[in-house]
């Protein structure tokens, strides 16, 4: 209960901040100018077809379900990247903010454990960019909704996954913080993860241009634990555009994305108990 | 306070290890056939297993003396009922020679796979040779050698019989020949389109010879009774594996050829190796140990250079054209410098790839790969 008042503590904190409210601001406007920008001529075609004469274009060569799945796997894979690059940007300076020196001493004072804290933070944090990303889905849900009569379920996977991947690079950031008590270090730390977890995906090409032998069971061994963010957000951006199939779900993926998460946690956990406040 | 650090950088790290076993295995689950065992298992090659004798399928009974022929020298059982097959190819002048464990060879997953390939030609194969000859290529043969004229085979021939000579020929003479030689003339059987005679030997129930010259014979059994020197013994001799030996002479051509082929032809010489001594174990792939004697020692760093520069361009080949499994097979060669200036090389080959080189393209799954050739892997 105490790590939610210290989310929730966190939540206050950063609406108090006007750059977060910018930033959230910008993903929604972002993405509703997108969704306006939308080429939805052959949607709206046809709906005027079957309005018109009771069913759709059949002479044409592009249907609407094969545009909807390309729009749905564009937006899916924007909320996915959007979200976790803003989502760094946005969220980079307030673990420092709140365990600076005055501040963490005031938290440390109330009956609340470490652990609290630390898990409180984090998920204040991942709960502003689950807001930020909800706002973006809906914002395009319903823009998508109102200009074309089309709804589908299919992004909240692309935004689940986005904030699973959000969760995975600010649970190292939040160890960063830690230790650095810096801003710039906190924000190359996450846009360095988030390129890790990216390039993780290419770690069978990036071997190949090492020599067999202990060089090339470095790289492989350093790669290993970085989640696919590649591979989650097309496999999310699949299920947005109705590819939908139980045996695609990368389930060790999604697992070992939370691990990963976990154990940044757990790394930011180790390093804020040895911290002499 | 200091105990809970302790705990959680090890629940941290246990954590990262977890996730990266995750992800691993999501990657053989995506990589399907490409990866097989061959591809994760590291191969082990007959160099790092020593000398490790086949488990043969039918124990070899050693002959305590060779009945009824008491030839000019009197010479001791012999102990080792292999050591014949191997005097009869090793010449003093250093000829190539080839050993195959025949036996042992024929219970593997690869030769089996081979055997079924070709199963009708075998077949026809051994009804032949039992028909003809009275030995069951299944059960009776232990060894089988391989040097310039001569082909020595080892085993088990106490139903040996002479071929039954075409109508109107006189049967088979056999010449008695050292202590316990037989030597056959198989003139009348020869080819007609041949100009030379065929002859075979028998020597005691264990050990058969078979030569166009005669004189290849002859020479053979005085190395087994020891009237001529036998060349230097490899350090890998007896039971080195299943396909071992020693390459020399005209049988380097296509090697020298191979090599030239993929350098600068001024600057090669042809003639640069001078021996090669071959180990070789057949399981699920091919795995050859190779050591490589040059005639110019200097020029061993060069050429070994040369060779990891060939397999790393092939190696980056395989990875773009997407042959994984070509790539993880270079990946695994290995090339070094020996103590005594030569190259150590070992090198395997899928049994997908050896299968379509020896004509079972079927056996293939999926994309078939590219053979180690010039082309696409320079060596």
């Amino acid at each position: 209960m105490k790590v939610l008042l210290i989310a929730q503590y966190i939540l206050a904190e950063a609406f108090s901040r006007r750059m977060i409210v910018v930033v959230i601001g910008a993903i929604l406007l972002g993405l509703i100018g997108l969704s306006l920008a939308l080429d939805l001529e052959v949607v709206e075609g046809s709906l005027a077809a079957v309005k018109l004469f009771g069913k759709g274009m059949e002479n044409g060569n592009t249907r609407v379900d094969v545009v909807m799945f390309h729009i749905f796997q564009t937006v899916s894979l924007l909320i996915f990247h959007m979200g976790v690059f803003l989502g760094i940007i946005a969220t980079g300076a307030l673990a420092i903010e709140i365990l600076s020196a005055g501040r963490v001493e005031l938290l440390l004072s109330l009956p609340v454990r470490r652990e609290e804290i630390i898990v409180g933070t984090f998920l204040g944090v991942v709960g502003i960019t689950g807001f930020g990303l909800v706002l973006a889905l809906g914002g395009f849900s319903g823009v998508l909704f109102f200009k074309a009569n089309y709804f589908s379920a299919g992004p909240i996977i692309a935004t689940v996954m986005g904030l699973l991947a959000f969760m995975c690079v600010y649970s190292w950031m939040l160890a960063v913080s830690i230790v650095s008590q810096s801003v710039p270090l906190t924000l190359t730390s996450g846009f360095v993860i988030y390129l890790m977890c990216n390039l993780s995906s290419t770690r069978e090409s990036i071997m190949s241009v090492f020599p067999p032998g202990w060089k090339r069971s470095i790289v492989d061994y350093f790669f290993r634990p970085f989640p696919r963010f590649s591979e989650l957000s097309t496999w999310a951006a699949q299920a947005a555009g109705g590819q939908w199939h139980f045996s695609d779900c990368p389930v060790d993926l999604i697992i070992g994305a939370m691990t990963f998460s976990a154990a940044g946690i757990i790394l930011a956990l180790a390093l804020f108990s040895r911290k002499d406040y | 306070m200091k105990r809970n650090q302790v705990l959680y950088t090890l629940l941290a790290l246990f954590l990262l290890g977890f996730a990266g076993y995750l992800t691993s295995r999501h990657d053989e689950k995506k990589g399907g056939n490409e990866k097989d065992a061959f591809q994760n298992a590291p191969i082990k090659f007959p160099r790092q297993q020593g000398h490790q004798p086949r488990q043969l399928q039918y124990q070899i009974k050693v002959p305590k003396e060779t009945p009824g022929k008491k030839g000019p020298t009197q010479r001791k059982p012999e102990t080792d009922m292999r050591a014949p097959l191997e005097k009869a190819v090793n010449a003093a002048d250093g000829n190539p020679f080839l050993f195959v464990e025949f036996n042992g060879l024929q219970h593997n997953p690869l030769a089996e796979a081979l055997l079924d390939c070709h199963k009708d030609q075998i077949d026809q194969t051994i009804k032949g040779v039992l028909d003809g000859f009275g030995i069951d290529l299944r059960k009776d043969v232990d060894r089988i050698a391989i040097a310039p004229d001569l082909f020595a085979i080892s085993g088990f021939f106490e139903h040996f019989k002479l071929p039954t000579p075409p109508p109107g020929s006189a049967s088979l003479q056999a010449e008695n020949y050292g202590a316990g030689g037989q030597i056959f003339d198989l003139s009348q059987y020869a080819d007609q389109n041949s100009n030379k005679n065929h002859h075979f030997a028998q020597v005691g129930e264990n050990l058969l010879l078979i030569s166009r010259e005669r004189a290849s014979l002859e020479q053979a059994i005085d190395r087994i009774e020891g009237r001529e020197a036998i060349g230097v013994r490899p350090a890998f001799y007896g039971a080195a594996g299943d396909l071992y030996g020693q390459i020399a002479g005209a049988w380097l051509a296509p090697l020298q050829t191979l090599l030239a082929h993929n350098v600068d032809r001024e600057s090669m010489d042809p003639q640069t190796i001078d021996k090669l001594l071959v180990r070789s174990f057949v399981d699920d792939h091919l795995a050859i140990s190779a050591d490589i004697q040059l005639k110019d020692p200097q020029k061993t760093p060069e050429l070994i250079n040369m060779g990891r520069g060939l397999l790393a361009a092939a190696r980056f080949d395989a990875m773009n054209k997407g042959d994984k499994k070509l790539a993880s097979i270079l990946d695994q060669v290995k090339l070094f410098q020996t103590p005594k200036g030569g190259i150590a090389s070992d090198l395997a080959l899928p049994k997908d790839l050896v299968l379509e080189m020896l004509g079972c393209p079927n056996s293939m799954e999926g994309s078939p790969s590219p053979l180690p050739n010039g082309d696409n892997a320079g060596f």
